[in-house]
């Protein structure tokens, strides 16, 4: 591997949650996010050799991210954008201030997921890994919509303080 | 007005709004930067969430179901969604290096560039080796084994566990089935034999050299090198006819002139472009060529110090630094 490619490499894989994270901000379906998230990979490493090294890496990330949402989407000519653009980009600005060490804390998600109970567990299951929606859960588990709702809130609070927690005690330790 | 930002962010995570609560959200976010960035927050770890509960499954299926036959049986064909695994952490690599091999379809040189993406994992993989043939090349010496040291394990039945950034376990047995265990944490390498002194050395490649391949850029200790070298310097295809089904294949077919194997199964699932097992065939490994099998038989995490000398023997053995 030549130098500049480790280099792209290394510096994509701290960014890549961040991009990652703006693509999903704005485009809801998750087989549509996989496709622009590898697009923008692409494209970076594409660029790579332009990219000023006195720029913040993330920042020209998702710029790179906002391009290729607007690319991806003329393709679809279909409009799957929930925001418009001045709120784009006040998300991609958003995300770009994200801290390293706030993006590092999700290194505790893995075991902060271990934590949740198996009820809690199957709901994000139904959602994250069979991609259904409140509807379909609630049919799957013969509950309410809301009741479905209100649980996947609840778990999304639980793991945030988790990773919270796990953070503040590695801190505490170093 | 939004009477509760957490509440309403959640549900715009689960396609709950209505239109006009998703203006509403809009026009929250644009009032004020912390706005944008409580639901960038949110955000991140929803999708966060997402990733880390579809590698977990990805990698379970990986490691769940049957070789394949090398016939086309495709009894069935499952609907999937575009689950990437961990598989985004890194990048196309291929596209700054790409030499364009000659009579590589561009098809399937885009999905290797994809495999070489897709499994660019931080998670622990564990790999069966199978060694199918072994052929003996006329004229070739024997392996001459070290001084003073006993022949070496085979490679048959032989465990890899591999980690991101070079690490690697590899666990063969002697004839009376004891461990005799090399590996490297990318700071050290060692091996620790069923006797004697454990050996470290500051030298990465000083224990990998049994592992078959690194005469070749090909080495079965790291998957993204083996899948960077098919990628320089072999043609890849689909295979005629193309495998439909649970798994999918690639073939990379060394030119008259390329040393290393003369051919290798890429074998990989579609949805997540995880791979499922490596074969090569005629792999030179020393006097020999093999036609061996790697097939994926876990991605748990081994731990922090599993690649470590000291995780694979007692604390009184004695370690030479050599």
């Amino acid at each position: 591997m030549n130098e500049q490619l480790r280099q792209a490499t290394r510096l994509w894989t701290l960014a890549q949650p961040v991009v990652s994270g703006f693509v999903a901000s704005v485009v809801r379906d998750f087989a549509a996010r996989d496709d622009v998230l590898q697009e923008v990979a692409v494209a970076v490493i594409e660029s790579f050799d332009r990219y000023d090294s006195t720029r913040p890496f993330v920042g020209w990330a998702l710029g790179i991210a906002q391009n290729q949402v607007r690319l991806y989407l003329r393709r679809l000519q279909r409009d799957r954008l929930v925001f418009d653009e001045v709120t784009v980009a006040n998300l991609a600005t958003a995300f770009e201030s994200i801290s390293s060490e706030q993006i590092q804390s999700l290194g505790f998600l893995r075991e902060c997921l271990t934590k949740l109970d198996a009820r809690s567990r199957k709901l994000c299951d139904l959602r994250y890994v069979q991609d259904l929606k409140p509807a379909g859960i609630a049919d799957a588990l013969g509950v309410s919509a809301n009741t479905v709702a209100k649980s996947l809130q609840r778990i999304r609070d639980q793991l945030r303080e988790c990773i919270e927690r796990r953070s503040t005690l590695a801190g505490g330790a170093t | 007005m939004i009477h509760d930002p957490s509440e309403q962010i959640s549900r715009a995570l689960d396609d709950l709004l209505t239109d006009a609560e998703q203006r509403e959200l809009t026009e929250w976010i644009s009032q004020s930067p912390d706005h944008a960035r409580q639901y960038a927050l949110a955000v991140l770890l929803h999708d966060g969430i997402g990733s880390e509960l579809r590698g977990q499954a990805a990698l379970e299926e990986s490691t769940s179901a049957p070789r394949p036959e090398n016939v086309p049986a495709s009894p069935r064909r499952r609907r999937w969604g575009r689950w990437f695994a961990v598989s985004l952490s890194l990048i196309v690599l291929g596209l700054l290096m790409w030499k364009g091999v000659s009579g590589t379809p561009a098809s399937a040189a885009v999905e290797l560039n994809r495999l070489i993406a897709a499994n660019l994992s931080e998670s622990d993989r564990t790999f069966r080796i199978t060694v199918e043939e072994v052929e003996s090349e006329p004229g070739r010496r024997a392996r001459a084994p070290e001084p003073g040291r006993p022949p070496k394990p085979p490679m048959q039945g032989a465990v890899l566990h591999v980690r991101a950034g070079g690490q690697f376990v590899l666990i063969r047995r002697t004839e009376d089935g004891q461990a005799f265990v090399t590996g490297s944490n990318a700071l050290t390498s060692w091996a620790v034999r069923p006797d004697g002194p454990v050996r470290v050395s500051r030298d990465l490649n000083r224990f990998n050299r049994d592992v078959p391949g690194h005469e070749y850029a090909m080495p079965l200790d790291d998957l993204q090198a083996c899948l960077r070298s098919l990628r320089d310097a072999y043609e890849v295809r689909f295979p005629d006819p193309v495998i439909e089904g649970d798994f999918k294949q690639l073939l990379a077919i060394r030119g008259r002139k390329q040393p290393g194997p003369s051919q290798v199964e890429i074998t990989y699932r579609p949805a997540s472009r995880l791979i499922h097992e490596l074969r090569f065939v005629g792999m030179p490994y020393g006097p020999e060529r093999l036609t061996l099998r790697m097939t994926l038989e876990t991605g748990s995490d081994l731990g922090p110090d599993y690649f470590t000398h000291s995780a694979h023997h007692s604390p009184d053995r004695e370690v030479i630094e050599e």
